[in-house]
């Protein structure tokens, strides 16, 4: 199999890793089209020097994630316009009786800082503390303590939610 | 609620997101395109256009 059918092969397999990533920074459709290719694009250019000595997903998480850190700070430059706030957005969505876990999760992911998400997101998935670190270029010591101040915001905000949609 | 209570929750959202059909992408089209792109000869590139015509300007003043 050539390079490139192994890479689209790779990636079709790992989709779900880019299109959640993609769902959880950016509302419109549109802006999530743009950061998958974004991501891809990175993927591909990296793909020579991937060396397989971590898992594949922890390479597009890795890849994924910087690529979307990056483009969100060059975001930061620009004006933008006004978002829908998450946090009704998911009450909206609580409300229509959906499944409530998967819709809090969105809510409140969406509702935090942008380095914040990418530690909750390899948080949730599995990721130890070292290897978080690793992935997003920080001290361990500081991936613990905001993984601790990121639990105790999320406690809170379920909190309020909760008690504002009884 | 504990930020582990939600790690099922995770992997049903990327297990959706996996079979996601409104957000499918064509990949090999992508860094084919790419690919393109970056062997494209230099000749067509603005940067180097402009330069070239700057050079005309330039020598056209001299004949001048």
């Amino acid at each position: 199999m050539d390079q490139k059918s192994a890479f689209v092969r790779i990636v079709q397999q790992h989709m779900g890793i880019i299109n959640s990533l993609c769902q959880i920074y950016y509302q419109q459709a549109e802006d999530r089209q743009d950061a998958r290719q974004d991501i891809v694009l990175q993927l591909w250019k990296s793909y020579p020097s991937f060396r397989a000595e971590s898992a594949i997903s922890t390479w597009i998480y890795r890849v994924g994630l910087n690529t979307l850190l990056a483009k969100k700070r060059k975001e930061k430059r620009r004006p933008q316009s006004q978002a829908i706030d998450p946090l009704m957005h998911g009450r909206m969505e609580v409300a229509s009786g959906v499944d409530d876990d998967l819709l809090l999760l969105r809510s409140l992911i969406a509702g935090l800082k942008d380095t914040d998400k990418a530690l909750v997101v390899l948080y949730l998935e599995g990721y130890k503390n070292k290897e978080i670190a690793e992935m997003l270029c920080m001290s361990t010591s500081n991936v613990s303590t905001k993984l601790n101040r990121i639990k105790k915001d999320l406690k809170k905000k379920y909190q309020n939610t909760n008690h504002e949609t009884r | 609620m504990k930020l582990d209570d939600l790690k099922p929750a995770w992997k049903l959202f990327q297990h959706e997101q996996q079979f996601n059909q409104t957000e499918r992408m064509d990949v090999l089209a992508l860094i084919e395109q790419t690919h393109v792109v970056e062997t494209a000869p230099l000749y067509t590139q603005p940067l180097l256009i402009n330069a070239l015509l700057f050079l005309l300007f330039l020598v056209s003043c001299q004949g001048g």
